[in-house]
């Protein structure tokens, strides 16, 4: 390639050379379209040099284009490098500024995080590093300076790494925002992103470099040599496997045994209660483990994380049990193993768990699937099949953000200010507010100057200032206050829990605490501890007496649901079981089960939809399986139950699970009758039955926490400061209540209404899936014993109930329960 | 709903007050009028439309009970002043002649001047036959019966399927705490105890649980 002709590419050359380091296609590919000056998409793995990638050309460019590059450096930021994770910072910059020293460039390259002390920030307020790493919160910080365009005026590239992280979070909407404006101060702006495999890998480019720079860019694929197996452990008998349950600690002494047999071990699990249940597990039956293995989530004190990733990088520990907050970030080169307990539910997740293992150039990625319950061991075979196939889900973006689009309108305005007229085209640029109209655009503007819809003030509100045109925040203590409460991701309210001299263990929710009495016994961050006292948002804990047993604390937003390339694959293998039972090990293993069902009712092939019915004591049920997972069977079930209720009086209980879900009553469905005169799966009129059939106030009430927090509505407090800011604390509940009642345009309670549609009922999988029922045969078996499918939603005790009453006579049932219940 | 202590007849109502039949007497609690007023000041768009529903429901009471007199038990006022305060001037002119005594809550920090320039009586706690209107609970009420506020009390209706959390009225034996009146008011879960009776609003009635 012509450029490595270039003084710049032998420099490097020389060095790379001199450590042996032969640059790979993917790595050559990408520095020649970077050099020929275009935009684009990276598409490689964790560990494969995915950074120098994009970091050489960079260099190369510089040389190339400086006659003094030595001796005369660039004034003021020249490229940025977004990171979602505060941890991978450390790492990036050493590796960057190992290679600037070598090849003699005298750059500097900062870091600028939340970790970022005062020292270093005010440091890059007089003169900012060549290249900084940054966080998207971070960046938007630095747009609420009041001197941020002078600080990006020179800056030609930005890259985004780990871009799949951050596309399907508020996050991304973030980074749209800052990239819109970063374009309108340098139009010449070089983009680039770095992702991992996703489904929509040229959609998450479109999004990262806009329409106008999409045009002439490109997508470069490292492809990965790296195999992926996949092994399940299987229990001797399949009925030692329970039919329902997810936690899997029957397999333990398998588990264990893989565990001792290698170096250093990653235990995946799905929730933070089931990782702490089985590091107590192994540890009590299994002692010698005590100080060479370690526990991490998400809901542990950040310094006790930093720990256990430190001692894993320094191979002081031979096993670590952890959750997602272990899925991305710092390369664990020393993990030997990874072991997946239960199904993570997404083909994606799998892969990057089971990436964690074999770094080495060449080596297998080998991932042990430990089953929690029998029927796993079908959707082991189908995350088999995904990854062979290569099958990835996508990363859907968020669209219509108004809440994060609120905080970045008040952060320019608290930095230099805006324009409205040009912030809207900009805005318009990006692909979460493409739709934007100006009556929204305009409602904006009235929430953060006058708080009302109108731009016409008629009390004191104060936020944003018109002056001359420019919006802007002059109320110092507003300011503040806002740079305090930026960024999207927000807290649950939970307490942290602590030791009497003070030393943080993490946090826990306040419903679990509330439990709790003195000298009660709890496990937390793997040991036993015992509850002393809570006292303003802190619990403080000592070490509970030997032998004292107590509860595992349950956190919230425990459980993920089927995505939908998983689903598929799980009907296939259904379907095949039925011509080919001997295929698969783990199908194999099944087939007691499969027959069971079989002879009690039926295995479903793809082109059908099975339903059960079934008498029991506590009323008669209907079993439906689409195997859409429990979000998608949230919305449906819901959906059925309205529509059966509007064609006779009736009351339905309903329980779900990622396979199916159940409708309960105290009267007989004829749903063979019914199907045949109406079409209950049908898509017509399906927003207004949903709307109709689920408490659709309450779930956007839920929402609406996370938005109001992000939008400025609810302000948490000074660090420190608590008790002063007590006169401007209300519950988000409060607050929707208020606004729903006397607001009926607001902004932000239609996105909650939209978010509960999109990300929670999953409408457009919803509308997808009842298609396809639409063309499948409806296979329906009356049942007299439960079958290995309807037995774990028949246990299931989370229940709820659709009722067309009104509040009043909900209540006053309620009541009759109540007193019932006495 | 009705309800008799020591002889004399008082109305729940729906509209988160207690009507005192037999002197004629509205029983108000913590209003914290200027709350929504102080957020917006603060750069918190709560809507401002929301504070007229409580003129509007304090307006009906008073018309609908043919009430001479109200008692405020405290919370009259969230914070410092504000505009709302003249709001609240301006519909206490209109209804001049109810008499207005306020017993003081911890949230009136406003001068008393202003209290008395709109003719409402200031007291810190307030007798009348063999009853004791005030703010805060008494931990042991003795002879007396209270009335106060200052809890906000809320009580949680649980089934096995659902949830509701709901306003109350909390009637103990010798003490009785009222709902919080305010449209923008938070609530503080109560539980059931021996000797209490609560009574949940829910929309436009009012129920014993």
């Amino acid at each position: 390639m012509e450029f490595q002709q270039t003084p710049g590419y032998k420099i490097l050359q020389k060095w790379l050379r001199s450590r042996k380091w032969k640059p790979a296609p993917f790595q050559l590919e990408t520095m020649d379209a970077f050099l020929s000056g275009k935009s684009g998409l990276l598409n490689a793995p964790t560990g494969s040099g995915k950074t120098y990638a994009l970091w050489f050309p960079v260099l190369v460019n510089y040389i190339n284009t400086t006659k003094e590059f030595k001796t005369k450096p660039p004034k003021g930021l020249q490229i940025l490098w977004i990171t979602p994770l505060r941890a991978l910072a450390k790492d990036l910059q050493r590796n960057m500024q190992q290679a600037c020293d070598a090849m003699e460039i005298p750059w500097q390259v900062g870091i600028r995080t939340g970790d970022s002390n005062t020292k270093d920030k005010a440091s890059q307020k007089k003169q900012m590093p060549q290249a900084l790493i940054i966080t998207p919160e971070s960046l938007h910080i630095l747009f609420s300076q009041k001197n941020s365009s002078e600080i990006f005026n020179s800056l030609h590239t930005i890259v985004i790494d780990e871009w799949h992280e951050l596309i399907g979070s508020k996050r991304g909407v973030q980074t749209e925002l800052a990239l819109s404006r970063l374009r309108t101060i340098n139009p010449g702006l070089r983009t680039w992103g770095i992702s991992a495999t996703i489904g929509n890998l040229e959609q998450a480019k479109t999004i990262l470099l806009g329409n106008e720079q999409n045009k002439n860019s490109i997508t470069i694929i490292a492809k990965s040599t790296k195999k992926i197996v996949v092994e399940t452990l299987l229990p001797e008998k399949i009925e030692s496997l329970p039919w329902s349950g997810y936690l899997g600690i029957r397999l333990l002494k398998e588990v264990v045994d893989i565990v001792k047999k290698s170096r250093s071990t990653l235990l995946f699990t799905n929730t933070r209660w089931q990782s702490e249940t089985w590091y107590q597990a192994i540890i009590e039956h299994y002692p010698e483990f005590a100080g060479i293995a370690a526990l991490h989530h998400g809901s542990l004190d950040k310094d006790l994380r930093a720990w256990v990733e430190e001692s894993l990088h320094n191979e002081k520990l031979k096993l670590v049990v952890c959750t997602s907050s272990l899925d991305l970030g710092v390369d664990f080169r020393p993990v030997e193993t990874v072991i997946q307990i239960g199904s993570p539910k997404s083909i994606s997740r799998f892969v990057q768990r089971a990436g964690r293992s074999g770094h080495q150039p060449g080596a297998v990625s080998k991932i042990y699937f430990t089953p929690t319950n029998s029927l796993e061991l079908i959707e082991a075979v189908s995350f088999r099949k995904g990854i062979e196939n290569n099958i990835l889900e996508d990363r859907e973006p968020f669209i219509n953000a108004y809440d994060v689009l609120a905080q970045w309108m008040v952060t320019l305005a608290v930095g230099e200010g805006f324009d409205e007229k040009s912030l809207f085209e900009e805005v318009k640029n990006t692909n979460s507010f493409k739709m934007i109209i100006r009556k929204d655009w305009e409602w904006m503007l009235g929430y953060i100057t006058t708080g009302s819809s109108s731009l016409i003030a008629y009390d004191e509100f104060k936020k944003v200032e018109i002056e001359n045109g420019r919006f802007v925040v002059k109320d110092r203590k507003i300011a503040m206050r806002h740079r305090l409460s930026m960024g999207t991701i927000v807290s649950d309210s939970a307490l942290t829990v602590k030791f009497q001299h003070g030393k943080y263990l993490g946090s826990i929710e306040e419903s679990f605490v509330s439990r709790l009495k003195p000298g009660d016994v709890f496990w937390f961050a793997g040991m036993s501890v015992e509850f002393i006292r809570i006292r303003e948002m802190a619990v403080t804990v000592r070490k509970a007496p030997p032998g004292k047993k107590g509860v595992i604390p349950q956190w919230m937003g425990g459980r993920m649901s089927l995505s939908s390339n998983l689903s598929q694959f799980i009907r296939d293998r259904l379907s095949e079981s039925i011509d080919h039972p001997g295929k698969e090990i783990e199908i194999k293993k099944l087939q007691p089960l499969l027959q069971l069902q079989s002879s009690r009712s039926a295995v479903p092939r793809s082109d059908e939809l099975l339903i059960e019915q079934f008498e029991a004591r506590d009323g008669h049920h209907i079993f439906i399986f689409p195997f859409e997972g429990r979000l998608v069977h949230e919305g449906m079930s819901a959906l059925l139950a309205y529509r059966l209720t509007q064609l006779f009086p009736i009351t339905f209980s309903i329980a779900m699970n990622d396979y199916g879900f159940e409708l309960l009553s105290d009267q007989y469905v004829n749903i063979r009758e019914i199907v045949k005169t109406s079409n209950i799966f049908t898509t017509d009129n399906l927003l207004n039955d949903i709307h109709a059939s689920v408490n659709a106030t309450e779930m956007a009430k839920r929402k609406f926490r996370e938005i109001a927090s992000i939008a400025g509505l609810i302000f948490q407090g000074f660090p420190g400061r608590q008790v002063k800011a007590r006169q401007l604390q209300a519950s988000s509940s409060l607050l929707f209540d208020v606004i729903f009642e006397y607001e009926k345009d607001n902004l932000f309670v239609r996105q909650a209404f939209q978010e509960v549609l999109y990300y929670q009922l999953e409408e457009v999988r919803l509308r997808k899936a009842l298609t396809r029922i639409n063309s499948q045969k409806l296979l329906i078996k009356e049942i007299d014993k439960p079958s290995p499918l309807s037995f774990p939603i028949l246990v299931d005790r989370l229940r709820e109930q659709l009722t067309s009453e009104k509040l009043n006579v909900r209540i006053q049932k309620m009541l009759i329960d109540y007193s019932d219940a006495d | 709903m009705q309800i008799e202590i020591n002889n004399h007849l008082f109305r729940l109502l729906p509209q988160k007050a207690i009507f005192w039949k037999t002197r004629k007497t509205l029983l108000i609690g913590d209003l914290h009028l200027g709350k929504i007023t102080h957020f917006r000041n603060s750069g918190i768009a709560v809507p401002s439309g929301a504070f007229l529903n409580n003129f509007q429901r304090m307006e009906h009471l008073i018309l609908n009970n043919d009430a001479e007199r109200i008692i405020l038990l405290g919370d009259l006022f969230h914070n410092i002043y504000n505009a709302e305060w003249e709001l609240f001037a301006n519909w206490r002119r209109k209804f001049h002649s109810i008499e207005i005594i306020i017993v003081l809550g911890n949230h009136d920090i406003l001068p008393y001047a202003l209290f008395e320039e709109i003719n409402i009586r200031v007291e810190d706690y307030w007798q009348e036959e063999n009853f004791i209107f005030l703010h805060h609970p008494m931990e042991h009420p003795e002879e007396n019966y209270v009335f106060c506020g200052h809890v906000h009390p809320v009580y949680c209706l649980r089934s096995r399927t659902q949830s509701i959390k709901l306003p109350c009225f909390i009637i103990d034996n010798n003490q009785a705490i009222l709902p919080s009146f305010g449209v923008f008011t938070g609530g503080y879960e109560m539980k059931k105890v021996k000797g209490r009776s609560i009574f949940i609003i829910a929309e436009n009635e009012v129920m014993k649980v």
